[in-house]
């Protein structure tokens, strides 16, 4: 689905990343994770086409990312940030129906068919309770939630997602990875996401991509990638893990 | 098990309850407004120091309008000339002047992703200002020059457009921030450059301070002819964009990953917010509170969605300002620049509202 070639971004002379090779196979999670400043949220950037690398090139569906048209890569990605911020009054429903927004001909009423997408992604995430509120009265837990539908409702063959559950509750994070773990296995879809929690990305990922000063450390399927000691020398901390599948950060 | 069909369907049906709730809303918005316009406009047509009733005034306006000059045979001239050419045109100034402040608040509030925006945070209206501020000033002080004002402040406002963008890019892209900052700051150097021609024009001040102030006197038909055509093909073409302005309110990198050209969605519309403020600007002169007040009223009532909130600003700042204007020139027996009215009275009334404000209109639905 996507392969990255040898990509290298600077910001003026500073190196952020640099020689990052991988790729993203269909229906696989993907998921980037690392210590801060390592060049996640820039190779994130890359990937969803909001910067062009310096060097190297990135290939989605057999065509170069910067190939692709704005209305064109919105049928086919969605992106899912950690925070975005809405400051005027839309209710729930009119931003998960925004998801709609690159299928839909200017000025046409909402067709039955978009709908019933708008239906079932708000379904899935457990937002139809909230739809007629206003987006700037919920909770950030909700908010986040809102915005996966809104992914979801885009129908995307590849969702991106940057921290896209920090401010849900336990319950909710493991719901909504479930969902999108669903979606990998029945819709055919892919996941990339960058994510801090690595028991959750030790759990639902199929592949991880350590990075570490612009520099891809790890590539590789879960199991091979998540084993202690590489966890323990790439955020230094201590970690154990629990049974076959599990990993326990112990803060001391 | 054996009824999870019907709650499905159930439960779409109340997705849609809620669009239809907020259709039915806007429809009865849309003719309430319309309603309360039209009979505004044959109201103010009767105000004033010459008495006319309501029934000559709409024979009058009919009969211009179809060319048949028998449907006001026994009025004077002087009362057909006072109703078509003196109140007519002044009243649709008002109208369009209203209107052309309202959509181009609510576009710039949007643009910019700021609720407090209007054209006078992008500095347009001081650039209009300033140019006209300077026109005066020449007409004066320099006999054998000629300036006229309404261009000079046309003038004034594009470049002003000019130099905030250019000052914007100079930062990289044309980005929110970008936009604000350098609006804010041209504008301040341009209201330090017409106190200065204020100060230097001595006692002839008033006549630049007159025209600061905002008023709709001895406005007439060739205003009509050069500010209508060009309002409201703007208008229109705000609320034809208005779908995407939406998904810019979510902020730049999410509109693009939702199929959205932001940089060249900003660039029209904001060719179309300045050209709608440069035209009401210098046709009327500063009028504050209209942009502000008028899509912030609305938000409460109809929500946040521009495809609804442009066309009812449109019909609600038209409205407003020809009530203003009307107060204006009756109420007192000095006339009070409108200016001066919209921002006295639409003050404290917009505190007024934001404190009492029904926080979710939509959860009624």
């Amino acid at each position: 689905m996507y392969k990255i070639e040898d990509v290298s971004f600077a910001y003026g002379n500073k190196r952020v990343l640099q020689g990052v090779n991988f790729s993203v196979k269909k229906k696989s999670f993907v998921t980037i994770i690392g210590p801060n400043g390592s060049g996640k949220s820039t190779l994130f950037g890359i990937l969803t086409g909001l910067f062009r690398p310096k060097m190297g090139e990135v290939i989605f569906a057999e065509k170069p990312l910067k190939e692709y048209g704005i209305l064109e890569l919105a049928k086919k990605i969605a992106v899912v940030k950690q925070d975005t911020v809405v400051r005027f009054p839309f209710t729930c429903l009119e931003v998960v129906m925004m998801g709609r927004n690159p299928f839909q001909d200017r000025g046409r009423e909402l067709k039955e068919e978009d709908l019933e997408i708008v239906y079932g992604a708000m379904k899935k995430t457990d937002t139809l309770r909230f739809a007629s509120h206003l987006i700037t009265e919920i909770s950030a837990g909700e908010r986040q939630r809102v915005f996966l539908a809104r992914a979801i409702a885009q129908t995307p063959e590849v969702i991106f997602l940057d921290e896209a559950f920090s401010a849900m509750d336990i319950c909710y994070s493991v719901k909504s990875l479930d969902l999108l773990k669903e979606l990998v296995e029945n819709e055919g879809i892919s996941v990339v996401a960058i994510m801090h929690d690595l028991n959750m990305a030790d759990t639902y990922s199929d592949m991880i991509l350590a990075l570490q000063d612009g520099q891809v450390v790890q590539w590789g399927q879960t199991e091979n990638v998540m084993q202690p000691t590489f966890i323990k020398s790439l955020f230094k901390i201590n970690v154990k893990k629990i049974g076959s599948r599990g990993l326990v950060v112990l803060p001391r | 098990m054996y009824n999870k069909k019907r709650l499905v369907k159930s439960m779409q049906k109340t997705l849609k309850q809620i669009i239809d709730y907020k259709n039915h809303r806007v429809k009865i918005m849309t003719v309430a407004l319309l309603a309360l316009l039209f009979s505004l406009i044959l109201f103010s047509l009767s105000q004033g120091k010459a008495e006319i009733d309501v029934g000559q005034i709409i024979r009058v306006v009919l009969g211009k309008i179809s060319g048949n000059n028998s449907f006001f045979q026994e009025l004077t001239e002087a009362q057909t000339a006072i109703i078509w050419d003196i109140r007519f045109p002044r009243i649709l100034i008002a109208v369009l002047v209203g209107s052309g402040l309202a959509v181009s608040g609510a576009v710039f509030q949007s643009l910019l992703m700021n609720p407090l925006a209007d054209s006078y945070t992008m500095g347009v209206s001081s650039g209009a200002a300033f140019g006209a501020s300077l026109a005066i000033y020449i007409n004066i002080f320099l006999p054998y020059y000629f300036v006229p004002v309404t261009l000079a402040a046309f003038v004034g406002a594009f470049l002003t457009l000019g130099l905030v963008v250019l000052v914007a890019r100079a930062q990289g892209n044309l980005s929110t921030s970008n936009l604000v900052i350098a609006g804010i700051i041209v504008s301040t150097i341009l209201s330090a450059a017409i106190s200065m021609i204020k100060s230097i024009a001595g006692e002839e001040v008033s006549a630049i301070i007159g025209w600061l102030m905002g008023s709709l006197v001895a406005r007439g038909w060739e205003d009509v002819t050069l500010g209508f055509p060009v309002i409201l093909a703007c208008i229109g073409i705000c609320i034809y964009y208005a779908g995407d302005l939406n998904i810019m309110c979510l902020g730049e990198q999410e509109a693009r990953s939702l199929g959205v050209d932001t940089q060249r969605l900003r660039r029209i519309l904001l060719v179309c917010g300045s050209l709608i403020t440069a035209v009401c600007v210098s046709v009327s002169g500063i009028i504050g509170f209209v942009g502000l007040i008028v899509p912030h009223l609305l938000r409460f009532m109809v929500g946040s969605d521009n495809r609804v909130l442009l066309p009812l600003s449109a019909l609600f700042g038209g409205g407003l300002l020809l009530l203003a204007d009307t107060g204006a020139r009756v109420l007192l027996n000095v006339e009070v620049p409108v200016g001066v009215v919209t921002t006295l009275l639409g003050g404290p009334f917009f505190i007024y509202i934001f404190i009492n404000r029904k926080k979710s209109f939509a959860r009624e639905g």
